[in-house]
């Protein structure tokens, strides 16, 4: 450890979670290293990891703390997805093992349960068994929505600006987690002396059905969407056919089958409790309105603790 | 006078015992569970051995030239209908016969449980008999560098048989050591290295380089009597122990078999073992300065688990994943049957994806033995079907290919059971994985090359082994990078040190950080012997 801060790694620090974390962590004073797909230009800050190849072996050289956020979501194919996600995270923990870090932490999902169909959710959980054979600590997020629109949050704002919103699964439950949460219990994770070696559960315990979910995100995104109930096995055969044509597309079939088979419960909330973790309720703030004047919930807008 | 205590007889004991001996005075104890051939067979073998192959008696050679066989199901073997037979050597099971080793531990899925020996020389009575040192590139992940480790190699080809020659090959593994020549290589074998040789500039950029084999066997005793494969009626292929029968007859260790080690620790009088007698049940403690773990990767694996006052409830290790890919080939030789070969592994295809040596998979040859004929589909071996067999047999060979472990899914022991007053229950998985996207490639080469080659894999007939089938596995306590601490997840320093123990050092595959797919012996004794020698040579730190 350089002095008395330790230095934090960040995989995946270009996407919606490792960028909330870098600039978290940044504002914090504390030395971080974003490890970062493209190949760009590397710093002492900045180093290439791809998790289609392995780490070269001075990757986390100097690094203390490891979070691991990389996650290819880009890839359909069920074997290279698993290849690249699973298979990059194994290798990526084990030098993370070796190299003798003090702290890893693995963004899991609240997809990751067993009994779960989603080649998603299994990924993640094949991921979650490496973290802990290599001593890492595994946080679940919920359903992270916040000011970023990053995500699944990102995805289904898109779906409430459409003119008319397919509503799927319309009572299927889904736990949720506010970003400004997930990167305080990620920091507190960070410095906890010990981590007990179990998934937690990052999100309200309180789950809400999709429906109000929906309607929350619109009302924050300042629609009103038109709601039209869908059978959920229709939508997901069109986007299984759309993504083997290879048509872009907003949402993938993968995450429907997540809306719609979702966790039965966030795992080990006492133990979130016990680091310290507090989690807000599902809420979103509308937007601000014309006048400038910020409407955001406590704890989120401007001028807020 | 300085002590060290060795727990195993195989590969990696071996390997520790080469280095501890050439140190003068150091008191070396073995403990072994030491399970041997049966008296009847052993008695076969050496009639056989006092005779040439002429003279042979044909009932010895039936149960001595006994072929693999689908071991039944019990705890230790699950037996998809597509798994490998499991070898048999002298018509023995002796190399995976449970005598306690095993009780506890159980295969789950695909995975193969058979996974601990209890075998005098342990499982080197049934391996290939390849050695090659792993690329220098293989070292990158590891704290000690290839130049570390040439020394070692060197020191154990010394003390082994070794038959070799200089080839392609030798770019990416040097030969390291004076080398016999191999016997007469089988037409098929001879037959695709010429076509190799002529189309050498076209196949190497496929990134496919070939040579002979490379064998830890004495070629020169060698009568070809083919029977390599079910164990050498005159011991000319290598076991580890041939290399303790030596330094027992010089007196330079104490051998104890007939027990079980079932704990390791350390306390104010420094490093102990605790074992159990096969027979009586009773328990013995052994102390000496150091203790050398070399009970194979698992094994080990399990003895730790059992000795560790906070174990994890799970442990991983990497596998060099094995597949099992027919070949054949248009143009026919001799029918094989009317030969007389040496039948181990003869020429070896190495398909590198990188320039660097690192991304490697390996598929090793093998000439025709008996078991291709038992391996064959009932209705091809039916009378009617003679000729058929016969111009099949004529063109077929078979490669038994490995992926690096980084391409290939780990094995994973659950514990079940934690130790009470004896080792751990286990249970052997696989971890759910896609078929390696790193064969896929292998294979696109391996068909680039086939035209020139005349060598066409039978991709609908290849096999990909369940887990921990290719016995080339470890990692569990990797060595840790140079400077590294220790983190939460248990590691090893460059001796094989765990942070509890200041003097138990493992040896074996266990402290592998990577499993190359090239051959995996050689270095299993090359590190053990680089960690028993550096660490007696270390300052007594006590």
């Amino acid at each position: 450890m350089t002095g008395d801060r330790p230095r934090i790694a960040i995989s995946g620090a270009s996407g919606y979670i490792g960028s909330l974390l870098l600039r978290r962590f940044e504002d914090q004073g504390a030395s971080v290293v974003a490890l970062v797909r493209s190949r760009g230009i590397t710093s002492s800050a900045r180093r290439h990891f791809d998790m289609a190849e392995p780490p070269p072996s001075d990757l986390l050289a100097g690094v203390d703390v490891l979070v691991h956020c990389g996650w290819d979501l880009s890839l359909v194919d069920r074997d290279a997805a698993w290849s690249v996600n699973v298979v990059g995270t194994e290798r990526l923990l084990d030098l993370a093992r070796r190299s003798g870090l003090e702290r890893v932490v693995f963004i899991s999902s609240m997809s990751a349960f067993d009994g779960t169909r989603q080649l998603y959710g299994r990924s993640k959980l094949a991921a979650e068994r490496a973290a802990f054979d290599n001593g890492a600590a595994v946080l679940r997020l919920g359903l992270v929505y916040g000011r970023g629109w990053g995500g699944m949050a990102g995805s289904l704002k898109k779906m409430v600006e459409l003119p008319v919103t397919p509503l799927v699964g319309a009572s299927s439950r889904q736990f949720t987690v506010h970003e400004d949460d997930v990167v305080e219990a990620v920091a507190r994770v960070v410095a906890a002396p010990a981590v007990p070696s179990v998934p937690l559960g990052i999100a309200h315990p309180d789950p809400v059905t999709f429906r109000v979910l929906l309607e929350g995100i619109a009302g924050a995104a300042g629609t009103a969407p038109r709601f039209v109930p869908f059978p959920w096995q229709l939508l997901y055969g069109g986007l299984r056919v759309g993504e083997a044509l290879g048509i872009p597309l907003p949402f993938r079939a993968e995450s429907l089958l997540g809306l719609v088979h979702s966790a039965p419960f966030a795992p080990n909330t006492d133990q979130v409790h016990a680091l310290g973790i507090r989690l807000r309720p599902f809420e979103l703030a509308p937007p601000p309105r014309p006048d400038g004047v910020d409407t955001s919930l406590p704890g989120l807008g401007t001028g807020s603790a | 006078m300085p002590s060290a205590l060795i727990i195993g007889s195989g590969p990696a004991a071996a390997g520790a015992a080469l280095a501890l001996s050439r140190q003068d005075g150091v008191k070396i104890t073995v403990l072994d569970v030491g399970v041997r051939l049966e008296a009847d067979k052993q008695a076969l073998v050496d009639d056989l051995a006092a005779a040439p192959p002429q003279s042979w008696a044909p009932r010895a050679i039936e149960v001595v030239g006994a072929q693999p066989v689908v071991a039944p199901i019990d705890a230790h073997h699950q037996n998809p209908t597509d798994a490998l037979p499991e070898k048999r050597t002298y018509g023995s099971d002796f190399p995976f016969r449970d005598v306690g080793q095993l009780t506890g531990v159980t295969a789950r899925g695909r995975a193969n449980g058979a996974v601990i020996s209890g075998a005098y020389g342990g499982f080197s009575n049934v391996w290939g008999a390849q050695v090659m040192p792993f690329t220098s590139a293989s070292f990158d992940t590891w704290p000690v560098s290839s130049l570390h480790m040439e020394p070692h190699y060197r020191s154990v080809l010394s003390r082994i048989p070794f038959a070799a020659e200089g080839d392609d090959l030798a770019a990416l593994f040097p030969l390291l050591a004076d080398a016999a020549p191999l016997p007469t290589l089988a037409p098929r074998s001879a037959m695709v290295l010429d076509a190799y040789a002529r189309n050498r500039d076209h196949i190497r950029r496929l990134g496919i380089t070939m040579g002979r084999a490379r064998l830890a066997f004495d070629p020169l005793g060698c009568v070809r009597c083919g029977m390599c494969m079910t164990g050498c009626p005159y011991s000319l292929i290598y076991s580890a122990s041939q290399t303790f029968d030596d330094l027992r007859r010089q007196g330079r260790v104490d051998y104890h078999d007939g027990v079980v080690a079932f704990r390791v620790g350390e306390d104010a009088d420094g490093p102990f073992v605790l074992a159990r007698s096969r027979t009586s049940g009773e328990q013995h403690r052994f102390r000496a300065d150091r203790i050398f773990v070399a009970c194979g990767a698992i094994g080990t694996t399990r003895l730790v688990l059992g000795s560790m006052d906070r174990p994890p409830a799970t442990v991983t290790l990497a596998e060099s994943i094995q597949f099992v890919l027919p070949t054949v080939s248009l143009r026919p030789t001799p029918d094989p049957r009317n030969r007389s070969e040496f039948t181990l592994n003869q020429f070896n295809m190495i398909v590198g994806l990188d320039d660097r040596g690192l991304d490697v998979a390996q598929v090793h040859f093998y000439p025709y033995n008996p078991a291709y004929l038992e391996a064959l589909p009932a209705v091809l071996t039916s009378g009617a079907a003679r000729p058929v067999t016969s111009q099949l047999l004529r063109r077929l060979s078979v490669g038994l290919g490995y992926l690096p472990s980084w391409a290939s899914p780990r094995v994973r022991l659950t514990v079940t059971r934690p130790t009470g007053t004896d080792l751990p229950d286990l249970v052997v998985s696989q971890d759910e994985w896609p078929r390696p996207p790193m064969l896929a490639e292998v294979l696109r080469r391996i068909w680039g090359a086939a035209p020139r080659l005349d060598l066409w894999p039978v991709t609908p007939r290849l096999i990909v082994s369940g887990g921990a089938k290719s016995y080339h596995f470890g990692g569990s306590f990797p060595h840790r990078q140079v400077g590294a601490r220790p983190g939460p997840a248990p590691t090893t320093d460059r001796l094989g040190r765990l942070p509890e123990w200041e003097r138990i050092h493992l040896v074996d595959a266990s402290v592998f950080p990577s499993v190359p797919a090239t051959t995996f012996t050689l270095t299993i004794m090359a590190n053990a012997h680089r960690i028993a020698q550096e660490s007696m040579e270390l300052a007594d730190d006590r």
